[in-house]
Formats: C-alpha cells, sequence, structure tokens
C-alpha cells in the first residue's frame, strides 16, 4: 500500500515538474533580440508534392537574404526541416521545431493542408504562429487564432469556380474529381454547397490519393456516367494524368480546376489534351513593379520564373519576420500585428488578413491553351 | 463494362510480373525485400537517364537500364544481404536492412533526379485503340505481352534449365543443396540478378505508362507482395492467380464501393487469405 502510494506521487511529481517546464517554454522570450532571429519552416521538399514546397523554400529564402541586407535589421535565419509529404513526419518536424533552439516563435508550414491542419492545435497549445503561403484547404481557416495564411482559400476559388461554371459556361451539372485527403474532399464540399445554391449538380465525385498513378477506374466511371463537365480538386500532377487517361479512354469532358493546375507539370504529362481547361486562380499583377523587381531578383538567383506560390513565401515570410521584431517574439503581441496589418503592399498584392487569419485575395479566370497558361476571355 | 475487365487484365498481369520479380529473391533469402521496390524505380530512371540525359535510343536504354537494375540487385546482396548472412543475423535485421537500403536509394533517386515527375514517353498522348469495345494503348499492349511473355519465360526457366532446378533446391532446403554441391551464394546472387533485372522491366514499362516519381515503386511492391501470399509463395501460376484476383477485386470494387476503397479490399483479400488458407491458392501447405 505504501510503495504504491509511494508511486503515485513519484508520478503526480514527474507530471506537476514536465508542465511547469513546459509552460516556461511556452512562455519564455523566443529568439529575439539576441542577435538574430530564427524562423522554422516545415516544407514538403521530397515527396508527391515537392514541387510546391521547394517553390515555397525559394521564395522564403531569397527574402531572408533581403531581409539580411537591410542595414539595420536584426540577422534572421529558416531553419527547415522536411516534411517529406507526410503528415506524421510534419508534426514531428514542427515538434522538433518547438523542442529545440529554445522554441522558435514562427513556422512557415506548407503545401499540405493536412499537416498544417495537424500541426495546428500543437501551435495554438504553444502559442507559435503557424503560417502557410501554399496550403489552401478550407478547414485551415477554422484552425485556430494562431494560424495565418496569405494563400487563398480553396473554398474562396470553389465559390468563384461555381459561379464561373453555372453563370459563363451554363453548365448545371457536373462531376468532381477530388485528392483522398483533406484539401480536397473540403473543396469537393466547398463546391458542392456553392454549385447547388446556384442550382447545379454534382452526379458524381471520385477521389484519388496521394502519389497513385492509375486513376482509369475513376475516369471510366465519369466517361459511363456521360458526364460533360468535371471538376479537378487536386494538385496538378494527379489532374494531368487524369486528363492523359481520359485521353487514352477516349473521354474528355469540359475540364475546370483551380490554382494548383497551373504548374508546368500539367502540359509535361496531358499535353495538348490539357488546352481548353478553365480554372480559377490567384494570380500575380505582373505590371506591378513589386512583382517585376522580385521576379527580376528570383530568376538571377534560382534560373526560374517565380510563381504565385513563390511569391506567397516571400511576402509570407517578410511578414513574418516584421510581425517577429515589431512583437520582440511575444505571441499575443503577434497575433495583434498581423491583424492589424492593413493592406500589406506585398509582390504578390495587397494582403489583409481576416479575424480567421486568411486572406481574401483577387481571383482571375484562366485557361490553357496551346500548353501555355493564359486569361480566360470567353467561353 | 470491357473497360472495366481490361483494366483487370492490364492491372493484375503488372502486378504479376512485379510479383515474379520479387519471386524468386524470396523464395531464397527467406524475407521481404523491401529495397526491391526502389529497384523499381531505379529501372525507370535508369531509362531516364540513358535515354534523356545522354540522349541513347529507347531500343538501347531500355535493355542497359534492366541490366544496370540486375546490377544494382546484385550490388545490394554483395554489400548487405551475404555479409549478413554470414554472420547469421536475425530475420529481423534483414528487413530493417532492406528497410534501410529503400529509404537511402529512394533519397538518392529524388536527390539526383528531383521529386517531380519525371517520363520517359517518346510521343504525344494519343486517344487509346479500339479493342473489343475497350481502349487500350500501343504500351499497355505491350506490357500486357511483356508479363505473358515473362510468366512462361519463368516457368520454363525454373523447370527446365540448371539454374532454375538449383534455385528450386535452395529454397527448398539450403543446407541440402550445399550438401549435393550447390554454391547457394552464387544461386541466389543469380536470384537477385533476374528479380531486379525483371523489376527494373516492371519499372519502365510503368513508367511509359504513368510516367515516373521516385516513390513509383513502393505500391506496386507490396500490391506484388499481397499476391504472392494469395497465389501461394511457391508457385508461379499461383502468384498469376492471386494478382489477376487481387486487380478484378481493386478494379470493380473501385467502380461499385469507390475509389478509396481499393487498398482497403486488397488487405481484406490478404486477411481471409492468412486466416483461412495461408498456403495460398496453390501454395503447399505446409
Amino acid at each position: 500500500m505504501k510503495k504504491n502510494r509511494f508511486i503515485v506521487i513519484v508520478v503526480l511529481l514527474v507530471v506537476l515538474v514536465s508542465l511547469l517546464v513546459t509552460n516556461l517554454v511556452n512562455t519564455r522570450k523566443r529568439h529575439v533580440g539576441q542577435g538574430r532571429i530564427v524562423v522554422g519552416a516545415v516544407i514538403d521538399l521530397t515527396g508527391p508534392i515537392a514541387m510546391y514546397g521547394n517553390w515555397m523554400k525559394d521564395g522564403a529564402e531569397l527574402a531572408l537574404e533581403h531581409w539580411n541586407a537591410i542595414d539595420g535589421n536584426e540577422d534572421a535565419i529558416l531553419l527547415v526541416q522536411d516534411s517529406q509529404s507526410d503528415v506524421k513526419k510534419g508534426v514531428s518536424a514542427f515538434q522538433y521545431l518547438l523542442a529545440n533552439n529554445d522554441g522558435v516563435p514562427a513556422v512557415l508550414i506548407g503545401p499540405n493542408s493536412s499537416t498544417v491542419l495537424a500541426c495546428a492545435p500543437l501551435a495554438n497549445k504553444s502559442k507559435v504562429v503557424l503560417f502557410t503561403p501554399t496550403a489552401s484547404s478550407p478547414n485551415i481557416s477554422n484552425s485556430g487564432e494562431f494560424i495565418f495564411r496569405n494563400r487563398s482559400s480553396g473554398a474562396q476559388e470553389m465559390i468563384e469556380l461555381a459561379r464561373v461554371i453555372s453563370e459563363k459556361f451554363q453548365i448545371k451539372e457536373v462531376g468532381f474529381i477530388a485528392l483522398n485527403n483533406d484539401a480536397g474532399i473540403a473543396y469537393e464540399q466547398a463546391f458542392v454547397s456553392a454549385f447547388e445554391t446556384r442550382g447545379g449538380q454534382v452526379l458524381q465525385t471520385e477521389l484519388l490519393d496521394l502519389g497513385v498513378a492509375d486513376f482509369r477506374t475513376q475516369v471510366f466511371k465519369m466517361k459511363n456516367a456521360n458526364i460533360d463537365a468535371v471538376v479537378l480538386g487536386s494538385p496538378a500532377k494527379e489532374a494531368a494524368t487524369v486528363i492523359k487517361q481520359a485521353a487514352e479512354l477516349n473521354y474528355k469532358p469540359k475540364w475546370f480546376s483551380a490554382t494548383p493546375i497551373e504548374n508546368p507539370t500539367l502540359i509535361e504529362i496531358a499535353g495538348s489534351f490539357a488546352d481548353g481547361l478553365v480554372y480559377v486562380a490567384e494570380t500575380v499583377d505582373h505590371n506591378n513593379p513589386l512583382f517585376s523587381d522580385f521576379a527580376q531578383k528570383f530568376m538571377d538567383k534560382f534560373g526560374y520564373e517565380p510563381n504565385v506560390f513563390c511569391a506567397n513565401a516571400y511576402d509570407g515570410t517578410t511578414i513574418l519576420l516584421q510581425a517577429i521584431v515589431s512583437s520582440h517574439g511575444k505571441p499575443d503581441q503577434m497575433l495583434q500585428y498581423l491583424h492589424s496589418l492593413d493592406e500589406y503592399n506585398g509582390v504578390a498584392g495587397k494582403q489583409a488578413f481576416d479575424k480567421q487569419g486568411d486572406v481574401v485575395k483577387k481571383l482571375s479566370v484562366k485557361t490553357v491553351k496551346n500548353g501555355t497558361f493564359q486569361i480566360f476571355t470567353k467561353p | 463494362m470491357e473497360q472495366l475487365f481490361l483494366n483487370g487484365i492490364l492491372v493484375g498481369l503488372l502486378i504479376s510480373l512485379i510479383s515474379l520479380s520479387v519471386y524468386p529473391v524470396i523464395c531464397l533469402v527467406r524475407f521481404f525485400h523491401f529495397a526491391h521496390a526502389v529497384v523499381i524505380a531505379a529501372g525507370a530512371y535508369f531509362s531516364f537517364l540513358l535515354s534523356r540525359c545522354f540522349g541513347w535510343p529507347m531500343g538501347i536504354a531500355i535493355p542497359l537500364a534492366i541490366l544496370l537494375s540486375a546490377g544494382l540487385g546484385c550490388l545490394m546482396e554483395v554489400a548487405v544481404y551475404k555479409p549478413l548472412r554470414k554472420r547469421e543475423a536475425k530475420p529481423i535485421v534483414f528487413i530493417l536492412a532492406s528497410l534501410g537500403l529503400y529509404t537511402v536509394l529512394q533519397n538518392v533517386i529524388s536527390l539526383v533526379f528531383g521529386d517531380d515527375t519525371k517520363s520517359i514517353r517518346t510521343g504525344p498522348v494519343r486517344e487509346g485503340l479500339n479493342f473489343l469495345g475497350a481502349r487500350i494503348t500501343p504500351i499497355q499492349i505491350i506490357t500486357i505481352v511483356t508479363a505473358i511473355v515473362v510468366v512462361v519465360g519463368l516457368l520454363l526457366f525454373m523447370k527446365y534449365t540448371r539454374l532454375g532446378k538449383a534455385m528450386r533446391t535452395v529454397a527448398n532446403d539450403a543446407n541440402l543443396a550445399r550438401v549435393v554441391g550447390i554454391d547457394s551464394d552464387r544461386v541466389i546472387m543469380w536470384a537477385f540478378a533476374i528479380g531486379s533485372g525483371l523489376a527494373g522491366l516492371a519499372g519502365i514499362l510503368m513508367a511509359l505508362d504513368t510516367d515516373m516519381t521516385p516513390t513509383m515503386g513502393m505500391r506496386p511492391f507490396m500490391m506484388g507482395i499481397v499476391a504472392m501470399i494469395i497465389g501461394g509463395k511457391d508457385s508461379i501460376i499461383g502468384i498469376v492467380l492471386g494478382a489477376l484476383l487481387l486487380a478484378f477485386a481493386q478494379q470493380y470494387g473501385a467502380y461499385y464501393l469507390g475509389s478509396e476503397w481499393q487498398d482497403a479490399i486488397a488487405f481484406a483479400i490478404l486477411l481471409i487469405f492468412l486466416l483461412f488458407r495461408p498456403q495460398g491458392f496453390l501454395g503447399k501447405k505446409v
């Protein structure tokens, strides 16, 4: 009996000490005013969605380089962890950043929405700002007060796409092919809701697994159901494979999609069968001098033309660095700073965060024509 | 429905090819050689390197890529598995070593070629040919014919050649094989060479049809293993039947239940076989 009581007391003491230590870690001033600012980054640099991750990393690195080149700025470093397009590895990487380096005040994260959502409870609990310039799941909007993004929400894109399909194309029945993960399902739900409100109907939904290359059964089901218009709510590689395999099955519906489709992979895989695809996308203004200057520097450093994901990452990193400096790394003051941003003028355009940490951006309707991505003019 | 049937045949024969590529290795070394999954991807990337980077014609690039894949398998045997066998390492050590090999080599492919999709397709995307009401592309016809040739070839090889007979003897009892003068290390090396060559070939066929990524090998490898367990690992015909059952169940399951059930269907079949017929279709009951 005495022995059991002793064990209980020891366990309680261990728990108490752990809680105290955790609290100390969470409340201490993080990495500001010690000669350098440390920003964490959990990015999918390898795996099926690595292309988006590498765009994000390049944008963030250039932002950091520019920040460090400005006289008077405290030196900043980016601690990048590869989440390997795997949610579990992303969470481990995030936990590593929280536990080491005295705890980072903010973490850039993306592009996998599921990883952002899995890390969100930890970020809220640890009072670490989680900022994504690339993840678009509508569910991120409700994932907590410490979660921010400057990538437009997939819900916003799907609502606009529903409007385009029903108003511009007068199409009332579509099929939906989504990625079988949090982002894909949320895209589908947002689209169905918006489309049905406009009197449309989603006749069939098919799901794709990330990293799989054979979607013939899903495509065949769409073909067999005589569906003439299909919305693709997936990254470019999977969408392109669907279009290619549909063409091989002599199935050529009208294809619709959103921002992630604007990726050279689409043309490489689907070839001319991608022509005519219409999509709603977040775009950058090439006439904006801020973007032109950024694009030139980006091209000089990385040797390729930056896209909206690179631009978002550049802006996101700069915003985070400014927030950390203004708030001295104090979590609540960082939130105040981010919410107080009134139309931050970045390379990707003007941005302001709403109560849920989302930005509302102007979307464009675009199309694929002769293997290039162009502004859509008329059906 | 003709299309669904054709898809089942195509996927089933591709799984057969992968399953048969790992068959000689698993029969002889008796552990799940996970690194075989990276050999599938390596075959595709070798052909990409030779045809796209070096500009060699596909007629030369593909056979060379198959040889390089066979060489990669042999290298794994010489550098990792053989020394472990000499030390009489436990089965778990072999499995961990093969997982380690898989991870390292898959990352090497990612580092060298990047994670984006690469293609070795030679022409533009075209509509499939009409065949009995279903559509099929030329590369899918080649895949089906190749898989049938491999099945027949492997059957004849195992039954009628000296090396095939030696493999069966080592697979049955390595000690007995040694007593009758068979050099089991040499036979195992040949098993790695043949199996890895076939894995490379499967990877190339997959890449010609659906392009390539560094992780492309693991899922088909797992399906190949499931097919082997369902079919019975001692029987080539059993493995082919297992692969076809698996493919048809997945295709029809995805059509009638939903594509998200494909993997669940595969592993449900595996569980049923493990519980009620662990030796598989045509495997021998121990």
